[in-house]
Formats: structure tokens, C-alpha cells, sequence
């Protein structure tokens, strides 16, 4: 891993078309602006593993309902609503 | 077709119940082909199955059954993704996980599946709202689901 330290309104470059600029640095917080084609996704790390870590769980825990279950869930929503 | 599933044995789904999902599920990312078939007889609930990973099946449902007010916003990339010219052709699902206690169920609001129900393309969006929940209790969910009720880009 590439380590760089970065003052304030400073920017580094990922290949041509990847700029990440350090916004504001507040405490033990940094706010960042990232300027990347459309074509790349970018995501906080923490949502995407969390996600993934809930998919894994749920095809783990989820069996297949019996009708009684699936009834009573849709009478509680119709209830909710 | 005839797919291999954990839960249901070796089903036979009619080619044309086919949905592509490039990208896969987030952690399956080559799980590109689903099925979808009913979760009971209710008609709301479906079961979203793999093609390719038999284990791999979540039960969803559209999200206007469970939250009010869910609105976030698709990145472009995602809009290409899904070919999506208008909102329109968006279906939005929420993976549901229904225990033996229906009163528990959680729907992950963080991870939805949109769909492009024409062109029959699917993906998982990552939100980028942190406040919403992967595990909304939908029937005890003062604190836990809803933060905000929009998601910015």
C-alpha cells in the first residue's frame, strides 16, 4: 500500500482520470472529493461490506417459509398500511 | 431451463424467466442469472433464485410494501447498469428475511435490488445513505430502519 501525506486543498491523481482531492481535515475526521469517470464506482467501504456481510447471513439463515408465515407476514403488513 | 437450488431441488424455469444481473449480487459477483417465482400464494412475495449458485436465493418484495418515503438516488453508473431510460421501468425490491416469527421479519433497506423490468436486468444497489439499515425491523422499527428519508449522491 502506497502511503502519502496530504495538506489541505492538495490532490493526488489514480491514472489519468482519477482525482481525489483532501476538502477539509475537521479532528479525527477528513472530508475527501473524488473526481472519477462515470464508468467507476465508488462506495464508504463500511456499506459495501455490511451489504455483503448481510446477503451471506440472510441465504444462510432464510429457509423457505411455510404458508402459514407468508400469510400471517402479509396480514401484518396489510395491517401496517 | 433446469437449475440446480438448495431449496427447492432441481426446478425447471421457463427460459424466458431469465433476469440478468451483470454485476451479480454484492459478494457473488458472477452470479449473473436469476429467476424469480412466487414466495407463497399471496402474490407479493417472490423468491429472487440463482442459476449458477444453488444456495444462493433471497426472498424479496417491492419496497413500497414495507417503507413509505424510501427514495434514493441511482448513480449513472447504475442507470447504465440497468439501461434505464425512465424511472418508470424501475422496480424496486428489498430482500426480506422472514424467521418462523413473522413479527421479526427485517428487510435489508441499505441493499436493494432494482430491476429494469422490460429488459429484464437486475442488480443490488449499494446505498450511499449509511443510516439506512441492512436489518429494518419492519414491525418494531421506531429506531432502527429509517434515518433520513432521502439518499443523496
Amino acid at each position: 500500500m502506497l502511503v502519502l501525506s496530504r495538506r489541505r486543498d492538495e490532490t493526488i491523481m489514480i491514472g489519468d482520470d482519477i482525482e481525489i482531492s483532501i476538502v477539509d481535515i475537521k479532528g479525527d475526521t477528513v472530508r475527501i472529493g473524488i473526481n472519477a469517470p462515470r464508468s467507476v464506482t465508488v462506495h464508504r467501504k463500511e456499506i459495501y461490506e455490511a451489504i455483503k456481510a448481510e446477503n451471506i447471513a440472510t441465504i444462510q439463515k432464510q429457509k423457505v417459509p411455510d404458508m402459514a408465515a407468508i400469510g400471517s407476514l402479509a396480514n401484518l403488513l396489510k395491517q401496517k398500511q | 431451463m433446469k437449475i440446480t437450488t438448495t431449496r427447492f431441488g432441481e426446478i425447471d424455469v421457463p427460459d424466458d424467466s431469465l433476469i440478468t444481473f451483470p454485476e451479480g449480487v454484492i459478494g457473488f459477483k458472477d452470479a449473473r442469472g436469476f429467476v424469480i417465482f412466487d414466495c407463497g400464494d399471496q402474490g407479493l412475495f417472490k423468491w429472487l433464485q440463482s442459476t449458477t449458485v444453488p444456495e444462493l436465493a433471497f426472498v424479496i418484495c417491492e419496497a413500497s410494501l414495507i417503507v413509505s418515503n424510501y427514495q434514493f438516488m441511482l448513480s449513472p453508473k447504475d442507470q447504465e447498469t440497468l439501461q434505464l431510460k425512465s424511472v418508470n421501468d424501475a422496480a424496486v425490491c428489498l430482500i426480506l428475511v422472514i424467521p418462523e416469527d413473522p413479527q421479526e421479519a427485517t428487510a435489508n433497506l441499505l441493499g436493494p435490488i432494482v430491476m429494469n423490468s422490460s429488459l429484464r436486468l437486475g442488480m443490488q444497489v449499494v446505498l450511499v445513505n449509511p443510516e439506512y439499515s441492512t436489518r429494518y425491523r419492519i414491525f418494531r422499527s421506531a429506531q432502527t430502519g429509517k434515518g433520513t428519508q432521502h439518499a443523496g449522491a
